[in-house]
This record gives structure tokens, sequence and C-alpha cells, in this order.
């Protein structure tokens, strides 16, 4: 008999950045049957980490009620990463790499990505650059169809200071001579970025550096609409119906770019009551997520 | 050494902790009833630095840890939430959650900002009729005052804005209602902690974090003010080359806690910097021998 783990382990991504994560597994009477069942590596949203409230704490409870394993990274972009300096987007999939390769060491055959919020921006930059084999399929939660421009449209929209225009202005200056690989770098906030005060509530922390690769009009790889057409493995949008962060436009734009690049293994499901986080309606969303996994998984069927 | 990473209940939130069970028994095969908290420094968490590699070095000399996370950690301070005296209710409850898995001794240990949480807390709970639980003190880079280190520092370092400049601001912004929501904000001071404009030269508050933390009349973080109140035994140590925190403040705390009656005060200084890199097991054995003198079962 295999009993039920909750394990917290250590380990370094490529560049020796170093990853925290939390396994999470169920009961299983072989060893062989908790290495063939399917495991769903999850990302976190923006200053998130696993232990975050909603998705990142709630998911990986309710799936081992289900039978399904999971695994949690905190990548670089992890708890205060963007506000000094260290959460670059482009190297953030280095860590989902580093978890999968983890994952397979560890016997792991059939693994999903879940990425929540900018989590799901970087599942797509990894999965549009890597075909990992033992990557199923991914689920998307919450997923921006551009972090810039889903930004600029934010900061707009409640007026920041300073307004999107100016950080950019401001960051060409700062990071001079080259924003990839200058050494020059500040903190930065944004008053008003997330409501209409000044309050603590509604600023956004980055460094310039950090802003330029995730949020810049110049950052390619979170242009997830740009991208996403080179995603061949099955895809599961899940979404809020209440969702004020991020419109439902976006993922069903992100649906149609995947089927006419060819792929047609792409569902969007609206998660009734729920807003940028689906947990806040858990026996709908996993109900659904079981159901996709079934699906995609012929090997190993979730009763 | 058996590892869990525990929720406590603390009223309509949880306390994360990360608890390390010894499974080291005495010879006569009996649990040591000694547990430590752990508490964090400025933006850390019970992933990082001595939260994260003492607790398994303690564990193999026999006693267990929880490494916790209190308001104050990660990002508590930019964004309001991180108010020192806000932290003792919680600790009140992670000492009730260790007594109720059969620990009687309970250690407060922190590190650097977290000095200020445990010295705060143990003078506050220093009636051993009341508190009997608590039985010690561990502080890691404990600044004399945390207040006075602030300032002396960014004057130093010549900070944008300066100290006196953040005291000015803060005392328009969150006045009348200092202990009230009022009117918060985050700030950024530059050149706080080097010469550089760059982001790790930087520290990020909101007005009301600063002024409970860092603020002229931040009583609660000067540490001098709460030791004095302590009658457990307390054991600071210092790194020698400690940039952040002088170690002159060290013997300096020990000496009010001495003056003040207290007759178990132990300091001893590592050869090491803020953090205590490369010292991590010389800085596990000298608090686990400190501890088996007072508490081995």
């Amino acid at each position: 008999m295999i009993s039920r783990q909750r394990r917290l382990l250590s380990f370094p991504a490529e560049d020796g950045f170093l990853i925290n994560a939390l396994l999470v597994s169920g009961e299983f009477s072989r060893e062989k049957d908790l290495y063939d069942a399917p495991i769903v590596l999850l990302v976190h949203g923006v200053l998130g980490h696993f232990l975050a409230r909603g998705t990142p704490r709630l998911l990986p409870n309710a799936f081992v009620e289900n039978g399904i394993n999971s695994f949690s990274i905190n990548t670089r972009m992890a708890f205060t990463g963007q506000m000094f300096g260290g959460a670059i987007f482009d190297e953030s999939i280095m860590d989902i790499e580093a978890g999968l390769d983890y994952l397979v060491k560890e016997g792991f055959r059939n693994i999903y990505i879940l990425g929540w919020s900018l989590g799901a921006n970087i599942t797509v930059y990894y999965c549009a650059n890597n075909t990992h084999p033992n990557v199923r399929g991914i689920i998307l939660e919450g997923c921006s169809s551009s972090l810039p421009i889903s930004n600029k449209n934010r900061l707009e929209k409640w007026n920041s200071v300073p307004s999107y225009d100016h950080i950019y202005e401001t960051a060409q200056k700062v990071l001079k001579p080259d924003p990839v690989t200058t050494q020059n770098d500040r903190v930065f906030i944004v008053y008003r970025a997330w409501g209409p005060t000044f309050d603590p509530d509604d600023v956004e922390l980055f460094t310039y550096r950090t802003w330029w690769l995730m949020r810049s009009p110049e950052a390619y790889n979170a242009k997830t609409n740009e991208i996403i057409s080179g995603v061949k493995v099955p895809v599961l949008f899940i979404h809020g119906d209440e969702d004020y962060i991020v419109g439902a436009q976006e993922p069903e734009s992100l649906v149609e770019i995947l089927n006419k690049a060819g792929n047609d293994d792409v569902q969007l499901t609206f998660i009734p009551h729920a807003r940028h986080d689906c947990m806040e309606n858990p026996e709908f969303t996993i109900d659904v997520l079981i159901d996709w996994i079934n699906k995609t998984n012929k090997q190993f069927h979730i009763s | 050494m058996e590892q869990e990473l525990v929720s406590i209940p603390f009223g309509k939130s949880k306390i994360d902790g990360l608890y390390y069970n010894s499974t080291i028994h005495s010879e006569d095969k009996i649990k040591n009833d000694t547990a430590i908290i752990h508490v964090h420094g400025f933006l850390g968490n019970f992933l990082d630095g001595s939260q994260r590699f003492l607790p398994p070095i303690l564990a193999e000399g026999g006693y267990s840890s929880l490494a916790i996370n209190t308001r104050m950690a990660n990002f508590g301070l930019f964004f309001g939430y991180g108010i020192l005296n806000d932290t003792i209710p919680q600790i009140d409850r992670v000492v009730e959650y260790l007594i109720e898995l059969g620990y009687k001794n309970i250690i407060l240990s922190g590190y650097s900002l977290g000095t200020s949480i445990v010295l705060r807390y143990a003078a506050l709970r220093s009636d051993p009729k009341n508190f009997p639980n608590l039985r010690g003190v561990i502080t890691l880079a404990a600044p004399y005052s945390m207040p006075d280190s602030i300032r002396r520092r960014w004057n130093r370092l010549g900070s944008e804005p300066s100290y006196d400049e953040v005291f000015e601001e803060a005392k328009e912004i969150i006045k009348p209602s200092r202990e009230g929501k009022g009117h918060d904000r985050t700030i950024l001071i530059y050149k706080a902690r080097g010469d550089s404009y760059r982001p790790e030269h930087t520290e990020i508050y909101t007005y009301r974090t600063w002024w409970y933390l860092a603020g002229p009349e931040a009583d609660t973080a000067m540490g001098y003010k709460q030791i004095k109140e302590i009658k457990v035994p307390i054991l600071l140590i210092q790194g020698w080359y400690d940039e952040i925190v002088k170690p002159e403040e060290t013997h300096d705390l020990a000496q009010v806690a001495l003056d003040a009656g207290n007759k178990d005060v132990s300091a001893f200084y590592v050869n090491a910097g803020h953090k205590f890199e490369n010292k991590e097991e010389e800085l596990g054995d000298i608090i686990v021998r400190w501890l088996d003198r007072r508490f081995k079962t």
C-alpha cells in the first residue's frame, strides 16, 4: 500500500534558482498505480505561491480527494520576485522544465500542467516552445490573452499613476543599454493599478526589468495570443463567468487561434458563480477537470 | 525527523507553518517536550534562511520546531497589514497549538526583524503564572532598536527619501487615525540597504507599517525596551561581520537584560554576516547546547 503524501521538496532549476514545491499524492494499492495516475503540475499567479489563497491552496486537496496527484511549484515569479528583480518571465519556463524533470525522475508518467492567471501565460509560453513527452495536456485558468495589453487596459481604466506609457518611457531610460542584458534596474510603484484609490490594496510593484519582460509592449513571450498557436497538446480553459480581471472574450479568442492553428483538442468551460478564481465554485470546477482529464488520459480512469 | 506543512486555524484565517517533528528520543525512549517556534526576518517566510536551515539541525539534537509565517511575512509590510503588535495573538495561537501537541517548554526564536517580534511577545507574556510554557528566547541578529538601526542605516547611506522626510510624511498621512485604517500609502526607500538604486538596496513599506516598525515612536520594535521585561533565559547570537546589525548591539541588549535582573542571558558571536551563511551547523550547535543545558529531558 502506498500511503497518502504531502511532501515539501526543493530542487534547482537549470540556472541554479531553488524551487520549492509541494507534492500531494493519494493512497494507492501499488507503486505502479501511483505513477500511472495523473499528476497536475500547478503554477501560481501574480505574487503567488503554493499556499496562496484560492486555486493554489484549495486545488491540491480537492484533487487528491478525487484520485489526482498534484505538484505545486513556487517559480521565480513567486512571492516578491517581481518587486526585487528575480521574476524574469522568460526565465520562468526553466522552473516548469525543472518541475517536469523532477516528476519524471520520481516515476510519474502522465503529467498535466495547470497554470492559474499569470501561471497560465507561463504555461503557454513553455508549451509553445517545448514538447515534453510526458505532458498530456494543459489547463489554463483565468488566462489573459496578452499580459502587456491586459496591464495597459487595467492601468488606463483606473487612470494609474504613473500611466502605462510613462512607465514604458521611464523603463527605456533606466534599462539602458539593453533591457535584457542590463545590470541597471529599479523598483517602482504604480498607484491606482487595481482600483480607484492610492491605498496599498490598489498598488502594483515591479522592477523596470521584471515589468519590461512581463508587461511592456516588448514582452513578446507574455503576448499569449501571439504564441499560443505553437501549443499542440490538448488544452482546457476554465474561466469564472464573473471574472472581472480577465474578460470572457480573452479565452474565447485564444480558443479560436488554437483551432485555426490546427489544434482541435481544445475546450473552454465557464465556471458559474466564480470570479478570477474558479475554486470559488469547487464542485463544478473539479467535475470539469476530472471529466477532461479522463477524456485525455486513456490509460487511467478516475471515477 | 518528520516534516509536515501545517495550517493552524486562527479566527477566520490560518497561520501557515512547517512543523519539524524530531524523532530523536532520549535513551529511555522519552520524547523531548521542548519545541522551538521560528519567526522569519524582513520579507521572509518559513521556506527561507534560518527558518529553513535551523529546524533540521535542531531536530538532530532532539528538538522539534515549528517555523511560521506571521502577518509580517512576505509582503505584509508593503500592503499595510504587517503590524508588529498584530503578530502577538498569532503567536499565542501557535504556542497553544504546540501545547495541544504535548509540548511543555516553548522556546521562541526570531531572526533579524523576527527578533523584534519575539522580544515583544516575550515581554508581553513574561508573567510565568499566566504563561508557564514560554521558557526561553533566542535571537539571531537582533537590532538593539529596530527604529534606531533603520534610521542610522538610512542616514549613513543617504537614503531617498531620508528617514526624517518619511517621518514627516507619515505623520501627515496616517493621522488622525494612527490606530485605525487611515489613508495609508505604499512607499519606496531607495539606497536603504546599500549605496545604489538597485532593487536589492531598496526597502518597501506603507506609512503605517513603517510607523509601527521603524518610526521613532515604534516602542514595540525597540528591542532594548522589550528585553528588560523578559525573565526567561535568553540566548543572543550575532554575526561578527553583519553589515545590517552591528555586533555591539547584541552586547548592549545583553547588558540591558542583565541590568534588569535576568540571571540567564548568553551572547555568542559567530564568524559570519547577517545571514549566517556557511555557519549553519555552528549556529545549530550553539543552540542545541544551550537548549540541552536547560531543557534536556
